[in-house]
């Protein structure tokens, strides 16, 4: 059977969505149709909403719908302790540890080599400038243990260090619940590497 | 069912993200040449794949037989080159090495003979003093096995001696020409016979023979190895018709401990 051509078209953009395929694009358009206006036009109004108001932060890179993210301008964070992430959904997982009172800097990616991302192409020349005014006392690199994430966190101490800037990599191991059983031999390896006295 | 999933040594080559957990990987596998496979849940803090999926890895993959992708079943780790990715320079490198695999070789075309090489380089990769040259070494080692090696010892086109100094390489016929040919040609790099001399070496010694790089390295001029790096580049490009993506990592590394060691 083929839909009305107003419902297709909702269901048409509802899969380009990363992880729905048809079926859930059918299931979501149908809830819409089934619930009241108001419902749907707070989902339209939130997605333009986001379109037009938020905007990347010109001190971290974060996304932010004012001039100045929030994180920026809380007077309580250490703004001596820098944490370099890769992506602001990395901000967000690192945010809710509520262990982490420094500030961040998102440099929207990581270097690939083989994919042609190079450092050109990440927020490096602004993360250097704000190193500058010689505040930030510890740059702690938290990009995701993988090639590309250790290309970044080697090619940014390599960049800071000559700073004088303590630079520290997050610590790589077993996640909490694992089992060393079933862990691999990589796994282990970093585990045993980024061990530390008790 | 027994036809449906099979077992085969595998180095992962790229990999691409796929849905909230998942990752689709080009493998480079020695029975099956290279291809495409899904492992599932490798994005997972707690997957027991997420070790053997990651970059440069050489595992030991079973994977099923798939409608469009196989998928990756079980994976055990033969060699993490855990030593590659604490060295930025090494990571460059092995980018070099796995996107020339990854761009000279054909879906399910299996070359057990490159598969071997890859594995012996980036072991090697991981403490060798000298990593250009082992690079280099690699990439005319990978162009012979393919039959692209590049004619050296004379003439490509009349087979008379080259002697003049110096000599012309050209990257469209895929070797060097005498003083004769030379002149009917645009493309051609002027190249120094040192640098014929040395790349002529790479080709007769093995990856894993250290003792013989380590003499290279130490008598091999720089002007002469990135003599042999230009051409290097213009015979593999001129082959892949696109630019090699990890070579501007490597230029920007280099031009880094340039300015370090100033």
């Amino acid at each position: 059977m083929e839909y009305a051509k107003s419902l297709a078209r909702l269901i048409g953009q509802l899969e380009r969505l990363p992880g729905v395929g048809p079926k859930s694009a059918q299931r979501m358009a149908f809830w819409i149709l089934a619930h009241p206006r108001e419902d749907a036009a707070a989902l339209a109004e939130a997605i333009l909403e986001v379109k037009e108001r938020i905007r990347l932060c010109p001190v971290c890179f974060n996304f932010t719908d004012e001039e100045v993210c929030a994180i920026d301008r809380d007077p309580r964070r250490d703004r001596s302790l820098l944490c370099v992430v890769a992506e602001t959904r990395d901000l967000a997982a690192m945010e809710k540890t509520n262990e982490f009172k420094g500030v961040y800097h998102v440099l929207q990616g990581v270097i690939s080599p083989m994919d042609g991302i190079g450092p050109e192409l990440l927020k490096i020349r602004e993360l250097l400038r704000r190193l500058e005014d010689g505040e930030v006392k510890e740059v702690i690199l938290a990009t995701n243990p993988t090639i590309e994430g250790d290309a970044t966190a080697l090619y940014l101490a390599r960049l800071i260090k000559p700073l004088g800037i303590k630079v520290t990599r997050i610590a790589h191991g077993l996640p909490v619940g694992g089992d060393l059983d079933y862990a691999d031999q990589a796994t282990l390896i970093q585990a045993l590497e980024w061990r530390r006295e008790m | 069912m027994s036809l449906r999933v099979y077992t085969t040594p595998a180095v992962v080559l790229h990999r691409i993200n796929l849905g909230e957990n998942d990752k689709i990987l080009t493998l480079f596998t020695r029975e099956r040449g290279k291809l495409s496979a899904v492992a599932k849940g490798s994005r997972k803090p707690i997957s027991k794949l997420a070790g053997a999926t990651e970059l440069f890895t050489h595992s030991r993959m079973q994977l099923a037989v798939g409608r469009s992708l196989d998928v990756i079943t079980q994976a055990e780790i033969a060699h993490p080159f855990q030593r590659i990715r604490g060295d930025l320079t090494r990571i460059a490198y092995a980018s070099f090495l796995t996107e020339l695999v990854e761009r000279f070789t054909a879906e399910r075309d299996p070359h057990a003979a490159v598969f071997d090489l890859l594995v012996e380089t980036l072991s090697v990769l991981e403490r060798t003093p000298s990593p250009g040259l082992v690079a280099q070494l690699f990439a005319l080692r990978l162009l012979a096995n393919l039959g692209y090696r590049p004619h050296l010892e004379d003439c490509v086109t009349c087979h008379q001696a080259v002697d003049a100094e110096p000599a012309a390489f050209s990257p469209s016929l895929g070797g060097v020409l005498c003083a004769a040919h030379r002149r009917r040609h645009a493309d051609v790099i002027p190249v120094r016979l040192d640098t014929l001399a040395l790349a002529r070496m790479l080709l007769r010694i093995p990856p894993t023979d250290a003792a013989a790089l380590q003499t290279l390295a130490e008598h091999a001029l720089p002007t002469v190895c990135r003599e042999l790096d230009k051409v290097l580049r213009a015979h593999l490009q001129y082959r892949l018709e696109r630019p090699l993506r990890s070579l501007d990592f490597i230029q920007e590394i280099q031009a880094m401990d340039a300015t370090a060691s100033t």
